[in-house]
C-alpha cells in the first residue's frame, strides 16, 4: 500500500536504510507535533469526559 | 509478668485461629468474624509454625483512634494492643526471649504480625503479612517493613492491612490506610492513622455524624482525604450495568475486559487503587487493589484485543490477569476479586481511585493512547508496510520511577549500546513506559523468557496531545514483520525533553526480557 509516509515513519525508514543517524527538520517537528495532536485530542478528550461523567454520577454516593 | 510470651509449636490454621481468638477481648466473637479467620487463614498458608505474643503494644493507630473515641466511652477501653508475631520455623524454645533470638538467626523464617484491638466488633488491627504464596501471583504494591522485637529486628516484606472498627472509620478509610502506609516510604508522603483520614475527609463536606463514623465516605471526601495525604485523586471509571433481555442489570463481557485493562497499568505500577464495588442488593463498599493473579493461557474470551496496526493485531497486557488481588478490610488481605462471582468481583466495581503522585499529569489511559498512536505511526506510517505480518504483540504499560527504569535496563539482556542510551539520557523522576512484546510465548513471562521486542517512554508532565514522547526503541525483528527488511538495524528514537529535537540512530539489537514483576511464586528453574 503506497501511501504518504509519516513524519516519524519516514524517520525510521531513512536511519535503517541510511545506517546512520537522522534527525527531524524544525518543520518536521512541527508537522508531527500538528498531526500528533489533530488525532489524538478527539480521544482525550472523550476520555476526560467519560471521567467527569462516572465521577459525577458517583460524587454523593458513600460508601462503608 | 512479661510482657512477652511464646508459642513454639502451632497445629496448622485452627491452632493460629485459637491463638488469635484467645487474646480477643470478648468472647462473643469466638466465632470468627472473616477478617480474623482469613488472617489466621493467610498465617497458616505461609506456614507459621511458631508465635510470639506481645502484650500492651502502643500501636500508634489505634492510640489515635482510642483518643478520638474510645476514650469517651463510660466503659473503660483499654489504651493498648497485643500484637501476634509469626514465624515459619518451628522451635523448642518456651522462653520468649530464646525464641526471639533463635528466630532471629533465621531472619527468613518471619512472615509478619498481627494486631489486635481491645475492641469486640473489629479486633484486626495493623497487619503485615508476608506476600509469599505458592501460586503465581505478583503483589506490586508493598514494601519492606522492619519489625523491632525485644532488641532483634526483623523484615517482612508485604501490604499493610487493617479492618474498620466502624466507628472511628470504615471501608474507604481503611482502604485509604492501607494506601498511604504500603506508599510512606517509597512516595515520602504522610502515612495517617484512621481518625486523621476521618478528619481530613470531613473537614470540608459532611454527610452525617462523623464519630462515630456510621455513614461512610462520599466520593467527595474520598478524594478531600487523599489530596490532603499528598496524592492526586483521580477517577477512573471502572464498569457499568447493563440490562439484560432478562431483566438482570450485570456488565457485558467487553466491558468487563476493557475495565481490568483499564485498572492494569495502577497495579503494574505498584500505585494502590481505591475501589467502590457496588454488589446488587448491598451498599458501597471500598476495597484496595494491590496485584494480579496470572492467567498463562488466556482464552478466547478472556483476551482484550486493542486496534491493529496495520496486520499487526495488539493485545493489551491486562489479558494474562486472571483476577486481581484486593486487600478487603471486611473480608482479610490478600483476597481474590475475580472478574465475575457471587461475592465482590470486578463486575460491581464502578470506579477506581488510584494513588496518583501529584507530578503525574498524564494518567494511564492517556500514557496508552499516546504510546500506541506514537507506535502505529512508527510501523504503519511508511506506506510501504506489509500486508501480513507474523508478528502479533502484547503491550504493557507501567509508570516507573526513573531510578528503577535503569536499574532494570541494567539488569535485562539488552544490548549494551540500549542500555548505554539509557543510562545517559535525562529523565524526569518518573516515566510511563510501553512495552512491546511478542505475544508468542508471552504467558512465560514469570519466568522471564518472553521477548521484549521494544518499549516508547512518555513523558508523564506534559499534556498527552502533544506527543512528548521521550523515547522509542524497535528491535529489527518488529520493523521487520511491519515495514519489511532493515538489514539488521533496530532503531532509537530520541526526543530531548527540553529542546524538544527529535533523532533516530540505528542500533545492533534483538529481543530481551521484559521487565520482571516482583513474583511472589518460588519459580522453577
Amino acid at each position: 500500500m503506497d501511501t504518504q509516509a509519516t513524519v516519524l515513519a519516514g524517520l525510521v525508514q531513512r536511519t535503517v536504510q541510511t545506517k546512520k543517524s537522522e534527525a527531524l527538520s524544525e518543520a518536521e517537528r512541527r508537522q508531527f507535533h500538528e498531526e500528533f495532536e489533530r488525532e489524538v485530542a478527539p480521544s482525550v478528550e472523550r476520555m476526560r469526559a467519560e471521567k467527569r461523567k462516572s465521577y459525577e454520577s458517583l460524587q454523593d454516593i458513600a460508601v462503608w | 509478668m512479661s510482657r512477652l510470651e511464646a508459642r513454639p509449636r502451632l497445629d496448622g490454621g485452627d491452632d493460629i485461629l485459637a491463638l488469635l481468638q484467645e487474646h480477643l477481648p470478648s468472647p462473643a466473637l469466638a466465632s470468627g468474624a472473616p477478617p480474623l479467620k482469613n488472617v489466621a487463614a493467610a498465617f497458616a498458608l505461609r506456614g507459621a509454625n511458631s508465635a510470639i505474643i506481645q502484650k500492651d503494644v502502643q500501636d500508634p493507630d489505634f492510640i489515635a483512634e482510642h483518643a478520638a473515641y474510645y476514650s469517651k466511652w463510660t466503659k473503660p477501653v483499654p489504651r493498648f494492643c497485643t500484637r501476634i508475631h509469626f514465624f515459619s520455623a518451628e522451635s523448642s524454645c518456651v522462653d520468649p526471649l530464646a525464641l526471639i533470638d533463635e528466630m532471629a538467626g533465621r531472619p527468613s523464617s518471619y512472615i509478619g504480625f498481627t494486631t489486635i484491638r481491645p475492641v469486640a466488633v473489629a479486633p484486626i488491627a495493623a497487619t503485615i503479612i508476608s506476600n509469599s504464596v505458592q501460586n503465581v501471583r505478583f503483589i506490586t504494591s508493598k514494601d519492606v517493613f522492619q519489625v523491632n522485637l525485644a532488641g532483634q529486628r526483623f523484615e517482612v516484606d508485604g501490604t499493610p492491612f487493617i479492618q474498620q472498627d466502624n466507628a472511628v472509620g470504615a471501608c474507604a478509610q481503611a482502604s485509604i490506610w492501607m494506601a498511604l502506609r504500603t506508599l510512606r516510604r517509597k512516595e515520602g508522603r504522610a502515612a495517617y492513622d484512621v481518625a486523621k483520614i476521618t478528619t481530613a475527609a470531613t473537614r470540608f463536606v459532611v454527610n452525617g455524624r462523623t464519630l462515630p463514623n456510621r455513614t461512610g465516605l462520599r466520593f467527595e471526601q474520598i478524594n478531600e482525604a487523599i489530596r490532603a495525604a499528598g496524592y492526586s485523586p483521580h477517577t477512573v471509571p471502572l464498569t457499568s450495568r447493563e440490562q439484560t433481555p432478562g431483566g438482570v442489570q450485570q456488565a457485558s463481557d467487553h466491558a468487563l475486559r476493557q475495565a481490568k485493562a483499564a485498572l492494569y497499568p495502577y497495579v503494574e505500577s505498584g500505585i494502590p487503587a481505591l475501589l467502590a464495588l457496588f454488589p446488587p442488593g448491598q451498599g458501597g463498599h471500598a476495597v484496595l487493589s494491590i496485584g494480579h493473579n496470572w492467567d498463562e493461557n488466556p482464552s478466547d474470551e478472556d483476551l482484550y484485543e486493542i486496534e491493529p496496526i496495520g496486520a499487526i493485531r495488539i493485545f493489551d497486557a491486562s489479558s494474562w490477569t486472571s483476577s486481581y488481588v484486593i486487600h478487603n478490610d471486611n473480608t482479610g488481605p490478600y483476597m481474590d476479586l475475580p472478574v465475575r462471582g457471587k461475592g465482590y468481583s470486578l463486575e460491581h466495581a464502578a470506579q477506581a481511585i488510584p494513588f496518583l503522585p501529584p507530578d503525574v499529569f498524564v494518567d494511564g489511559s492517556e500514557a496508552q493512547l499516546c504510546c500506541l498512536r506514537i507506535l502505529k505511526d512508527v510501523l504503519t506510517g511508511s506506506g510501504t508496510e506489509r500486508a501480513d505480518s507474523p508478528l502479533d504483540l502484547v503491550v504493557r504499560v507501567y509508570l516507573q520511577d526513573r531510578s528503577e527504569f535503569r536499574s532494570d535496563v541494567v539488569s535485562s539482556s539488552m544490548s549494551d549500546e540500549v542500555k548505554g542510551y539509557y543510562r545517559n539520557k535525562w529523565l524526569p523522576r518518573r516515566v510511563w513506559v510501553m512495552e512491546v512484546n511478542a505475544r508468542d510465548g508471552y504467558g512465560q513471562t514469570p519466568s522471564g523468557t518472553t521477548e521484549r521486542l521494544g518499549e516508547i517512554l512518555l513523558d508523564p508532565t506534559v499534556e498527552p496531545n502533544e506527543g512528548h514522547f521521550l523515547s522509542i526503541h524497535l528491535v529489527p525483528e518488529l520493523l521487520e514483520a511491519s515495514i519489511g527488511s532493515v538489514g539488521g538495524a533496530g532503531v532509537i528514537v530520541d526526543r530531548d525533553a527540553f529542546s524538544g529535537d527529535i533523532r533516530s540512530r540505528p542500533v545492533l539489537d534483538e529481543p530481551y526480557n521484559p521487565r520482571l514483576r516482583g513474583c511472589t511464586a518460588d519459580m522453577a528453574e
